[in-house]
């Protein structure tokens, strides 16, 4: 078999296990690969792969029939991550609530019975919202592939009623596209690993308003103070938890996308732009830090920063925000930076 | 008129589809691969798509009425199934109904026409 058959054949394949759980897709592949090649032969080698192709019809019809034509909430393309990813989350949730639990136990004024109060509906509450969450990203990444299969089909059979021609082809194997670079693929590890720590924060950041105190040893003896400016807090808490769920949301279609193709990076730079945005609005708009704490930032660590290094007042309250304001645009920009290098690079042939 | 034609097309193909997984059964008692199953059958005037036969097989596995193994020698790797003692059973309970079944419909035919 020619080398471009070959391609054709791969490509068809590929679109069939695509479909399919992960346990059953290399034996699958081998089915396929048998099947096709015996049609090859009995045609005695003079035909094109795409007559073959066109015989056997839609891949996703295909795929269909080996899964029993069944309706899913989370179909098998997505499921394997799917329960990958609950199992993270949930992880995740457990050791940030414990991590909150030995802090609140160590700075805050909250008896043990109060810490262990938070601990148990910490872990509940985050479970289920995690959960919960999680669910309904996947179940609308499924709902829209399903919508846009259906509309694919809709349009088509129009096409065909006005036409009056019943033999249209519906799928023609010009249409496969090309089966991914391994370099296109996505690291699995990196997504798990961002949303892991986002989820850390999170809830770390849910809890940090119950730091009511904050003990910090100075020159002057043990000074006590709250880091977070409690007032807005009603403000600052939503923004916050938005800008996680986008981001994990974000991770989420990187990781069921599974390579970098376009409609990533332009997830990519929307979502960038967003947390960019928030970030902005967080730290200089909204005063995010208790102004006692920033204050007391600037006249303590100062002085001894002075002591030490001979430095000009330059750290002052100004200069902590701005300073956390670029990290965090910094971490977008090398983000999306990253992304759009890729996806130019390896994206753009395959059909996004 | 093309409503028709599909109306009936549509109905002949329920018609096979009953019969479908007793025609393929009845090739399996001895080995064979996907591939000569769709030739054989083709032969005997049961026309079949493989994207319908390849999943029925794997579905008749999974009920437990077929066996596969993979055969590594040769060119290529091929899949070979065949009935299991289960699948006897069920073969012929089902070949015996589907006797019953035609005998009592072609009466009904003849009286009819």
């Amino acid at each position: 078999m020619e080398k471009q058959q070959n391609d054709l054949m791969n490509r068809y394949i590929y679109q069939v296990i695509s479909q399919l759980p992960r346990d059953q897709r290399a034996e699958i592949k081998m089915e396929l690969e048998e099947l096709i090649s015996d049609m090859y032969d009995a045609r005695n080698n003079d035909t094109d792969m795409e007559n073959i192709l066109l015989e056997l019809g839609d891949p996703m019809e295909f795929a269909k029939r080996y899964r029993d034509e069944s309706k899913y909430l989370i179909s098998p393309e997505y499921f394997d991550d799917y329960c990958w990813l609950v199992k993270i989350v949930l992880a995740a949730v457990a050791l940030s609530a414990i991590v909150s639990f030995i802090v609140q136990l160590l700075f805050s004024e909250n008896s043990l019975l109060t810490c262990l109060i938070n601990l148990a509906s910490t872990l509940f509450m985050g479970s289920i919202c995690g959960f919960g969450i999680i669910t309904l990203i996947f179940a609308f990444l499924q709902h829209q592939h399903i919508k846009v299969e259906f509309l694919k089909k809709w349009k088509l059979d129009q096409l065909m009623s006005t036409n009056g021609d019943f033999d249209v082809q519906t799928w023609k194997p010009e249409y496969l596209p090309k089966v991914p670079d391994k370099k296109a693929l996505i690291n699995r590890g990196d997504s798990i690993a961002g949303i892991i720590f986002t989820i850390i924060f999170a809830i770390v950041i849910i809890l940090l308003p119950s730091i009511e105190r904050l003990g910090i040893m100075t020159k002057n003896g043990v000074k006590v103070i709250s880091p977070i400016n409690i007032e807005v807090w009603n403000i600052i808490l939503p923004m916050i938890l938005i800008s996680f769920v986008i981001g994990i949301a974000y991770e989420i279609v990187k990781l069921i996308t599974g390579r970098y193709n376009v409609r990533v990076m332009i997830m990519c730079i929307i979502t960038g732009i967003f947390q960019i945005i928030i970030t902005f609005i967080l730290l200089k708009m909204i005063p995010f830090f208790n102004p006692d704490f920033i204050t007391f930032l600037e006249t303590e660590i100062g002085a001894t920063l002075n002591s030490n290094f001979d430095f000009i007042s330059w750290w002052n309250s100004d200069f902590i925000i701005n300073f956390l304001l670029f990290f965090g645009i910094m971490v977008e920009l090398i983000e999306m930076g990253v992304t759009i290098y890729k996806t130019w690079k390896y994206g753009l042939d395959s059909r996004g | 008129m093309g409503d028709e034609k599909d109306l009936v097309s549509g109905l002949i193909l329920e018609l096979r589809r009953g019969t479908l997984i007793l025609s393929v059964l009845s090739l399996l008692k001895n080995p064979r691969y996907g591939y000569s199953l769709v030739q054989a059958l083709e032969e005997k005037g049961v026309s079949i798509d493989p994207n319908t036969l390849y999943p029925l097989l794997r579905r008749l596995e999974k009920q437990g009425l077929l066996q596969s193994e993979w055969e590594m020698g040769e060119s290529k790797p091929r899949k070979y199934y065949h009935r299991t003692e289960f699948g006897n059973t069920v073969y012929s309970q089902l070949k015996e109904q589907w006797l019953m079944m035609s005998e009592n419909l072609n009466q009904l035919l003849m009286e009819e026409s």
